[in-house]
């Protein structure tokens, strides 16, 4: 292992500066006034002093004399304009008040959060290199260039909760690059999100989260989730979804979004588990038993990895469905089964299969210690173009996993480790083929320095394996959210 | 104790943390910014400057009685004889360029075709389909090739043996057959004699056999072979820096090799010590040029075997080497420029105008403009060592024969052996006629001999044309049947 540079020193004293002093920082920290607090009342103003005449002299020594009429019409005069103005400002602070009463639901259904970070990734900032040369995989060369051989994992070097990586190099299947670091630190705003949700009769509600994503190149309004839930009975937990829909794989797209979720980024399975397809979802629990299934338009993948229409193209939906069964250890032990079938996305053929089948495991605080893994592995077939192997639509094999472990020390701080890999081959004819075998291991720390704001420091080792050569690509990276509720 | 089991975690977790931090950072340099550290060393391995191999290994396995040198001496003859051709007008150094080594300045050979204006080669009569290669380095083309791709050439790979490429030249180039070229051998004592020397008494006539098992085409095959294996240029600029050696290669040239393996995909045919894989590929060439014709490459002509319409358009890789020095490029000299060639695979070749199914990796790439100089500077620094002047010189005098009772080599003019040093007719080359006040010595001089009547003055010398029957009435005027006699200045 080569030593630390001094640059990279730098960063760490400070960092571990800034966590040394975030409890001091969370003790210090000022009370937020925020809207959805009630307004204490405006202190009544005391009553306004009555200047004497003189200044007052001891009984024995010195008698005052009695105001003359005329002084006490001044003064009765004088206090009747008084009352007036205080009249008026009362009724201002009333109006006030019933404004503010009148924003207070706004700001109980709509959740603003800005999500602000620092990082550094080793190398070039991707988490790919070109098999130059076709030395480590040979059987590409002649059917792939060998500037299109990547090695690696285009999203080993993600540095914030969207799972953006710092930089894409010289990638084909992602196209666009929506940090491009080139390897150097900076610091970045992550995303400012508005989440929304409202019930809207005794049995629909709604809810959406749209984040804007700040970026050296043009900016991005991203909306996440936009759906109607419609609950028909009040005595069974049944609810009906539509829109664009959280994904029913796995647990780890329940808390992908920056607030929610315990470390910074996202393990390199999410882009699996984590997309929100447009489509109808229905969820039921029974007692120990959560079945959640899904009709969507298409895959459950990230889009934001895997661009795509998201209309269709071929005529078929895609299936998902996951059981869960939660058994009482901690505040719940839940083990859940998942699986996805469909046509392919972004090509024509609803013959060209994509299928997917995780196993999950959550356990929620025992002992201090939330727990959460999932294996998963799936494959999309692909079809040929003049005799190209997966020239027309691209062949996907996938295997990964990864397990998360936290530890609430106290109320502020929770550290964690994760360890994720992921095996996968993606071959698009001539275009490109990313030979991914990453195993990471991934240390960091959560602060909580109020309810409304988080700090989070994080380290992931990216270990390339199974035939690709180790390269520098290890990540550093932060993040300081701060929710309006 | 639940207070120190804190304290413990809680500095367990830091450690963690720390000595993730700490001892796993380290920054990664590229090589020319393009190349890992492993990249670069195995790169260095294939990049590595070829050795040439010994030219007369091809001549010391067969075993012939003659040495390498005489062999070479013959095919070296041969690749400048322009007897060869139907016409007798071009030899192989009529499209393999040999340059002039006597020139002032001097003018290096790369024994490519850079003359045609039209792209492709001049044959005998008319064009040839394609534009003639350079024969430098053949010889190392086969040490160096894959395994897959040895034996393999020519535009399409018909030829298993560089010296093979002879019955293209007898087919398509010279216009000739295997019988004309025996006839030169036959017909020029020096060549019958070097010839005799190396391999014996030679068959009169290869008439009688197919094409392939005539020996005496086969022996030249191999005297091509044997010379052609000592036209080797290696040591370019960028050999010398892939080898750690003091070079000029260019910063520009550096990173044009970058470009080269990496974002230019040169090198996914054109890669290795020879910067070729030797293997045949449909880049999608245009047909372009007044003299073009429908080319189907390698399934025009694919070696003896039925044509398979899947070899539609494809071409052996040409080698890189000295690039910069053989243009026009292309299996049809296409382009004029490497700017060009460069341009064209940067586009991602064309829609149309070329033949079979281009190869799926020709594709728009992400080539910057920086990239495209830098690559052409590197295409540039693959220009080795010139070929030295002594194999780029027509050594032998050509049209050599023998005319009886005379010691010295006539010289083949039209159907007659003469002597160009003597006959005034042919004084100094064919059909070089000298006056009649004037003699043959090489060239024609100027006599004027004091005659006694009536002989005059013929050529110097004294002749009387009254009764002289090769001097009939005239100098020169030579009486043949049926009037061989000359009576008063008449044949009679």
């Amino acid at each position: 292992m080569t030593p630390l540079n001094p640059q990279m020193r730098v960063i760490i004293v400070l960092a571990a500066a800034a966590i040394a002093c975030a409890p001091r920082l969370a003790w210090s920290w000022p009370a937020p006034q925020f809207p959805d607090e009630p307004m204490p009342p405006p202190p009544a103003d005391p009553p306004p002093p009555i200047t004497p005449s003189a200044a007052p002299v001891p009984a024995a020594e010195q008698v005052e004399p009695p105001p003359s009429p005329a002084e006490l019409a001044e003064r009765i005069e004088e206090l009747e304009r008084r009352q007036t103005e205080l009249e008026g400002e009362a009724a201002r602070n009333d109006s006030t008040r019933e404004q503010v009463k009148a924003l207070i639901p706004l700001g109980r259904f709509i959740t603003v959060f800005i999500d602000v970070g620092a990082f550094a990734v080793a190398g070039d900032g991707s988490g790919i290199r070109s098999d130059l040369g076709h030395y480590h995989f040979p059987q590409y060369a002649g059917h792939v260039p060998a500037e299109w051989t990547f090695m690696g994992d285009p999203l080993a070097t993600t540095i914030n909760s969207l799972g953006e990586p710092a930089d894409i190099s010289n990638s084909r299947a992602i196209h666009t690059d929506t940090i491009h670091s080139k390897g150097h630190p900076s610091v970045l705003v992550n995303s400012i999100g508005l989440s929304i949700a409202k019930r809207v009769t005794e049995s629909i509600s709604i809810s959406a989260l749209a984040e804007l994503l700040p970026r050296p190149g043009p900016d991005i309004l991203d909306v996440e989730l936009a759906q109607i839930h419609w609950r028909p009975s009040h005595t069974v937990n049944f609810e009906i979804s539509a829109g664009k829909i959280d994904s029913v794989l796995g647990v780890e797209y329940r808390s992908q979004d920056a607030p929610k979720r315990t470390g910074i980024t996202p393990s390199l399975i999410c882009r699996y588990t984590c997309g929100r397809p447009l489509g109808v979802q229905a969820r039921l629990e029974r007692g120990r038993l959560i079945a959640s299934a899904s009709l969507t338009n298409g895959d459950n993948f990230d889009e934001r990895f895997e661009p795509h229409l998201q209309l269709k193209l071929n005529n078929l939906p895609t299936f998902a469905g996951h059981l869960q069964w939660v058994f009482p250890l901690g505040q719940g032990l839940e083990v859940g089964v998942s699986g996805a079938i469909g046509p392919q996305d972004n090509q024509p053929d609803p013959g060209i299969a994509q299928w997917h089948v995780g196993l999950d495991i959550q356990l929620r605080d025992l002992h201090d210690f939330d727990v959460a893994a999932e294996l998963v592995q799936g494959s999309q077939d692909g079809s040929p173009m003049s005799g190209i192997t997966c020239g027309g639509a691209p062949c996907l094999t996938y295997k990964g996993g990864y397990a998360l472990v936290a530890h609430r020390v106290n109320s502020w701080l929770t550290p964690y480790v994760r360890v994720d890999f992921r095996n996968a081959i993606h071959l698009k004819g001539a275009d490109f083929v990313y030979e991914s075998h990453t195993l990471r291991s991934t240390v960091g720390a959560r602060f909580a320095m109020t309810s409304r704001v988080l700090a989070k420091i994080e380290y992931t080792i990216n270990r390339e394996i199974n035939g690709v050569p180790e390269f520098n690509d290890d990540v550093l990276t932060s993040s300081l959210v701060v929710a309006t509720d | 104790m639940i207070g120190s089991r804190r304290v413990l975690r809680r500095r367990l977790w830091w450690c963690v943390l720390a000595s993730a931090v700490g001892g796993c950072w380290s920054s990664e340099p590229l090589i020319d910014d393009t190349f890992t550290a492993d990249q670069w060393e195995r790169l260095k391995s294939d990049y590595a400057p070829p050795i040439p191999p010994n030219p007369c290994d091809v001549w010391t396995q067969v075993r012939r009685p003659g040495t390498c040198d005489q062999a070479a001496a013959l095919g070296q003859a041969l690749f400048f004889e322009p007897a060869l051709s139907h016409s007798g007008a071009i030899s192989c150094a009529s499209c393999h360029d040999p340059g002039d080594p006597d020139a002032v300045p001097k003018i290096d050979g790369w024994f490519a075709d850079i003359r045609t204006p039209n792209n492709v080669s001049a044959a005998d009569s008319g064009w040839t389909k394609r534009n003639s290669p350079s024969v430098i380095n053949v010889s190392l083309k086969d040490k160096y090739a894959p395994a897959t791709a040895r034996g393999v050439f020519s535009w399409t790979g018909k030829f298993t043996r560089s010296g093979a490429v002879l019955r293209l030249a007898i087919d398509k180039a010279l216009k000739t057959n295997d019988d004309a070229i025996a006839a030169v051998i036959h017909n020029n004592p020096i060549y019958l004699s070097q010839y005799i020397q190396l391999f014996g008494t030679p068959s009169p006539s290869c008439s009688t056999m197919p094409p392939s098992q005539c020996e005496l085409i086969k022996n030249l095959e191999l005297v091509f072979e044997v010379y052609m294996n000592k036209l080797v240029s290696v040591n370019s600029p960028f050999d010398l820096f892939i080898a750690d050696l003091p070079s000029p290669l260019s910063e520009s040239a550096k990173r044009g090799f970058g470009v080269f393996v990496g974002r230019g995909m040169c090198a996914e045919c054109h890669g290795g010590k020879m910067f070729s894989d030797f293997t045949p590929h449909d880049t999608g060439v245009p047909q372009m040029g007044v003299n073009v014709f429908e080319d189907g490459g390698r399934a025009d002509d694919h070696g003896g075997v039925a044509m398979d319409p899947a070899d539609a358009g494809l071409f052996i890789t040409p080698s890189l080497r000295n690039i910069a020095k053989t243009g026009p490029y292309m299996h049809d000299g296409a382009f004029t420029s490497l700017a060009e060639v460069i341009a064209f695979y940067r586009a991602g070749g064309v829609p149309s105008g070329y033949a079979g199914v281009r190869d799926a990796r020709i594709q728009k790439g992400e080539m910057t403009d920086e990239d495209a100089r830098d690559l052409e500077a590197f295409l540039n620094s693959l220009t080795g060592t010139p070929i030295p002047p002594e194999l780029c010189r027509d050594v032998h005098p050509r049209n050599v024969c023998t005319i009886a009772g005379d010691a010295n080599p006539g010289t083949v003019c039209g159907t007659a052996c003469v002597d160009l040093q003597l006959d005034p007719k042919h004084c100094g080359s064919c059909d070089k006629q000298c006056a009649t006040n004037e003699v043959c010595m090489g060239t024609c001089f100027p006599t004027a001999p004091m005659c006694s009547p009536p002989a005059q003055n013929c050529h110097g010398f004294c002749l009387d044309f009254q009764a002289d029957p090769q001097n009939c009435g005239s100098c020169g005027h030579t009486c043949a049947d049926p009037t061989p006699t000359c009576v008063t200045g008449t044949c009679r």
